[in-house]
């Protein structure tokens, strides 16, 4: 009996009395980002403008595989999301590349993020390590920054780039401060569209977001149906040094915009979790898109990642710079 | 300044020849304290029953008692003999035939008086009434004698578990109770971690009888690891502590357990969410003992009925068998372990969130001989492990080899040393599911790779009674530490003093020096960084303050200073750069200034009053700024009240000053410049309350029911503009022993 009691004793102190993981084996899903041809080479726009990029720096990762509402004891069962992003220079990128590696089972939703590259993130393919830091910084001589409104205000998409017509030279440079948050992401599944991936055990999945920065140009949301245009754009240089700055583009309200020209419409009516999109300034507070600027940030900009090629995400901006 | 400097130094050298003069002397055997002059104690009015009540007293050089303070028993019975004791006369301890001062320990008891016989018989002339109470005081031996050289270091503040049982929030839990003490700043209320005079939690060493303890409180936030039944005491180090206490710069938290009981005892609670229990008694006519204790949690069941798919386990043991092998030889085995799991059942399975788990075993041998001297060796295992949610287990396995040597060189001096070793050997159980690329991951696996760790010191101090008024406890240890490649010797020295300057009043100083390895946020099980090759953290601790006794009232004034060097508090100092720059040093100080009016809870009327208005913080390149948890205000102060009838009532207010805001910048971005001119956040406060209702049973015998609630005023607590709780406990349970 004593020989039973010791030994009982110098096994607990052995292996200790911690239940292992007993959870069945789950699917592995991998992130991947590529390029898309107008990311890379030059494209046409419905106005005759031609439009090519120097570089498309982007910091994208945290991709969560879980369930939509983000609570544990969903009908999926996340093991682990990657919490890192990696920064890529897309115009460099000609292979898909991984952006990160989860683990999850059952039927789940995908999300993930543009958001600045914090100090964890990984430099990727056409970045480099000055891109990241100059990303992380914060705004030069921003006075009005409050410590406590500032998270946010680093840099999730930096594009360069060049749009001619004719004669007509137009360059644009355009840093991002505000975090995209790509949420229930979809792929088309006939007429409908299919937000729920079922994984099981052992199962790989491999899930591509395809940079495309056209659509910065692209007057609506939807892919099939918005038409690429420039011509508000270059309209928006009102002093005329070839140069299109993010001011000049929020002095242009979308009211005064030509008919044809269609940007997304809020309906107040609708749940805020149920709209396509949503944008909010350093306050939380929604912020109403009046100007150009505005639909680029909380529109244009963020749908430049295209899941899965031809899918999509509900689209969620946060912590955008208030307008002064 | 000089002159006392002078003073100082004269003293010292004095001690030190007394000490090489007394050297050689052949130790006699004490005598212990006799009492020659007593009183009956009186039966108190209210009480009902009979009662035992265990006293400790200090007996001075003239015989007369200086302190008196009851260790077990309770009210009113503890008050009565605390009042009968204090007018005792003592014929005082001797050895080598001088008289010492003593402190010790006995029992007494009260016997509830018999009604009256119908028929009394006639009076004996001279006799007591047989309806009077019986009280029997100290006329047997003291259970426990310790001569005053052993009277605590410096800069140290003692609870007893009788005191702590009647403190509002701490549950009885001496270790929980240390939120209480000056100089000692919380993190988030009702999480028993803290900052004591500016060192981070993972600065402050935990110990149980001399067995350094990895992890003290359940899921972080519960009871403490250790039956709070078998705590005999836990004392405080808040700086400048003595030589045997190193391996941490910031503090220490010893607790040490009750002396082994031949009588058989034992006592328990239930709880709403768990149940404890201790039993000791004697075997082989009182010359073994051995107690077993323990408490398991069955919030899993009351969960089950809030959350199913949630599991949370908690449960912890303690066993001591001890020996006389001889009466001066005892062997000693003493184990106890913890075990906390948070899971959640998930796709047809476990999912462990969070779970750590350790074990100790301790065997000692211990040599008593002379007047009062010890020899202690000792062997440690232990094991440790730790399992995060996304990471993987990592695991600790230990062996330590210690002797300790208390050794009088004569009636003025007191040898106190050691030595020991302690390897660890960690490692680590790979992650399946994760990311490899992930930094976290990696960033986990090189802060916590596996390895194989050693440390190696010896230490010794001398307890000098330099004259009557003067007693100056220099002291030096010297430790050798390897991590993985990388070897880094430390050499601290301490030195502490106390001067009487008049009757009742003492200047009481200390000073240290303290490294440590790196160390962790929060101090958990298999959780030691690995970074040893960027330093020792070091700290320069300084403190002097003034105490003065009245009668059953203490007050201390204490100033003190801690710099701090090439410290990894990343909690304090919240350092940017990402996971990779887990181990970015600060260097830091801690001034302020500690106020403490205490009157022992176990009086009828027991009080104290504790105050702390400090300033912490750190330096990280050419900036310096406030520590992340900084409070320039902490006030706490109770009130427990015998209400008769055994009922007892307490309450706790405690309130402190809001921390920074935000001093860290933004998360993942450059640093922002930061400064210790900040806007700090909202102030807290509390109140705590306790009520308990006694019943005795027989002669030793009792039960109580205790109510109890940390927060009874649902206050919030915002941090780092996020609004906490309200942290609310309630506690509702059954105690009984007997």
């Amino acid at each position: 009996m004593l020989r039973r009691i010791a030994l009982s004793l110098l096994a607990t102190l052995a292996a200790g009395c911690l239940p292992a993981d007993t959870r069945p084996p789950p699917a592995a899903v991998e992130m991947t980002a590529s390029a898309g041809p107008g990311t890379r080479g030059i494209t046409d726009t419905v106005d005759g403008y031609q439009i090519g990029f120097e570089f498309v720096r982007a910091s994208i990762g945290q991709p969560y595989v879980g369930d939509q509402s983000g609570d544990d004891g969903g009908p999926c069962s996340e093991y682990y999301s990657p919490q890192y992003s990696r920064l890529f220079d897309f115009v460099a990128v000609e292979q898909p590349e991984k952006v990160g590696l989860g683990y999850a089972l059952g039927p789940c939703s995908f999300s993930y993020f543009l958001r600045f590259p914090n100090y964890d993130a990984i430099i990727g393919t056409g970045a480099t390590a000055e891109d990241g830091d100059y990303m992380r910084t914060p705004p030069d001589g921003d006075e009005s920054m409050d410590m406590d409104m500032d998270m946010d205000t680093g840099i999730s998409l930096w594009v360069s780039g060049l749009a001619t017509k004719g004669d007509i030279v137009k360059s644009f440079k355009w840093e991002f401060r505000a975090y995209m948050g790509l949420r229930e992401c979809w792929i088309p599944d006939g007429d409908t569209k299919q937000t729920t991936f079922t994984l099981a055990s052992d199962e790989k999945l491999t899930l591509n977001v395809e940079m495309q920065a056209e659509a910065l140009f692209r007057d609506q949301l939807d892919a099939a149906s918005g038409l690429l245009r420039f011509q508000p754009f270059a309209d928006a240089d009102t002093n005329g040094d070839g140069a299109v700055s993010m001011e000049e583009l929020d002095a242009v309200k979308l009211s005064d915009l030509y008919p044809g020209y269609v940007y997304p419409v809020i309906d107040p009516k609708v749940a805020i979790e149920d709209r396509n999109y949503y944008c909010a300034d350093t306050d939380g507070n929604e912020i109403a898109v009046i100007s150009l600027a505005d639909y680029l940030y909380c529109a244009a900009a963020p749908s430049v990642a295209r899941f899965n090629g031809d899918g999509g995400c509900k689209i969620r901006v946060g912590r955008r710079r208030r307008r002064d | 300044m000089r002159r006392s400097s002078i003073r100082l130094a004269q003293a010292i050298l004095l001690g030190v020849l007394a000490l090489v003069w007394a050297g050689p002397a052949a130790a006699q055997a004490l005598v212990p304290p006799r009492l020659v002059e007593s009183s009956e104690p009186a039966y108190p009015e209210s009480a009902e029953g009979d009662a035992t009540v265990t006293l400790t007293v200090v007996v001075n050089r003239d015989g007369t008692v200086r302190e008196v303070s009851a260790t077990r028993g309770d009210e009113p019975f503890a008050s009565a003999a605390i009042e009968a004791v204090r007018k005792y006369r003592f014929e005082p301890a001797t050895r080598d035939g001088q008289p010492v001062a003593a402190t010790i320990r006995f029992e007494v008891t009260f016997t509830e008086p018999q009604p009256p016989p119908i028929k009394e018989p006639p009076p004996v002339p001279g006799a007591a009434p047989a309806n009077s109470p019986k009280a029997t005081p100290a006329e047997q031996e003291p259970l426990e004698v310790v001569v005053q050289g052993e009277r605590p270091a410096a800069d140290v503040r003692t609870l007893t578990r009788a005191e702590v049982r009647q403190l509002p929030g701490a549950f009885g839990d001496p270790f929980r109770a240390i939120e209480s003490m000056p100089g000692v700043t919380p993190i988030v209320s009702g999480l028993p971690f803290f900052y004591i005079r500016g060192a981070p939690p993972g600065n402050v060493g935990y110990f149980l009888d001399g067995v350094r303890v990895p992890y003290l409180y359940h899921v972080g936030l519960g009871p403490s690891v250790v039956n709070p039944a078998i705590v005999d005491h836990v004392d405080l180090y808040s700086g400048g502590y003595p030589a045997r206490y190193g391996r941490f710069m910031g503090g220490i938290v010893a607790g040490e357990t009750t002396a082994p009981r031949s009588d058989w005892h034992g006592e328990g609670n239930l709880r709403i969410f768990d149940a404890g229990a201790m039993v000791e008694g004697g075997f082989a006519n009182g010359r073994g003992t051995v107690m077993l204790g323990g408490r398991y949690s069955y919030t899993a069941t009351v969960l089950s009925l809030i959350a199913q798919d949630v599991k949370l386990d908690y449960r912890d043991y303690q066993a001591r068998f001890t020996y006389d092998i001889t009466p001066k030889d005892r062997v000693t085995a003493f184990a106890f372990g913890s075990y906390d799991l948070l899971g959640q059942e998930q796709a047809g399975g476990l999912r462990v969130l969070f779970g750590t788990e350790f074990y100790r075993l301790d065997l000692r041998y211990d040599h008593f001989y002379g007047a009062d001297n010890r020899i202690r060796i000792a062997v440690t295992g232990g094991y440790d492990n730790t399992h995060l949610d996304f990471q993987t287990n990592t695991r600790d396995e230990m062996l330590g080899l210690r002797t300790e040597l208390t050794h009088h060189l004569g009636p003025r001096a007191l040898l106190r040393g050691g030595a020991d070793v302690v390897l660890d050997h960690y490692s680590i159980a790979a992650p399946t599911y994760v990311d490899p690329d992930d930094p976290n991951i990696k960033a986990f696996n090189t802060f916590f790779p596996p390895r194989n760790d050693v440390a190696a010191g010896g230490w010794a101090d001398v307890v000098l009674d330099v004259s009557s008024a003067f007693e100056a406890t220099p002291g030096v240890r010297v430790d050798l530490y390897r991590s993985g490649a990388t070897t880094k010797p430390a050499i601290d020295a301490r030195l502490a003093g106390k001067i009487k300057l008049l009757k009742n009043l003492k200047l009481i100083e200390a000073f240290g020096l303290a490294h440590q390895p790196p160390s962790f946020v929060l101090p958990v099980p298999g959780l030691q960084p690995a970074t040893l090759y960027n330093g020792l953290q070091t700290s320069l601790q300084t403190s002097a303050g003034l105490e003065l006794k009245l009668k059953s009232l203490t007050a201390t004034a204490t100033g003190f200073h801690n710099a701090f060097f090439n410290m990894s508090d990343t909690l304090g100092a919240s350092p940017g750069g990402g996971v990779n720059n887990l181990d970015q040093r600060s260097m830091g100080q801690a001034y302020g200034l500690e106020i403490y009016v205490h009157r022992d809870l176990t009086e009828r009327l027991g009080g104290y009053l504790s105050y702390t208005l400090s300033r912490s913080t750190r330096s990280l390149g050419n900036e310096t700024f406030l520590s992340a948890f900084d409070r320039t205000h902490v006030a706490s102060m109770a009130l427990s009240y015998d209400l008769g009838r055994n009922w007892r009532a307490g309450a706790r207010f405690a309130a402190y000053s809001g921390i920074p805001v935000q001093p860290d910048g933004p998360p993942g971005l450059n640093q922002v410049a930061r400064t210790t001119d900040v806007a700090r956040g909202p102030g807290f406060y509390r109140l705590d309350l306790r009520l308990e209702k006694r019943w005795n049973i027989k002669r030793t015998g009792w039960i109580s029911f205790v109510a109890e609630m940390l927060n009874a005023t649902f206050h919030k607590e915002t941090i780092s503009d996020t609004e906490i709780g309200p942290v609310t406990i309630p506690s509702i349970g059954v105690e009984g022993g007997f």
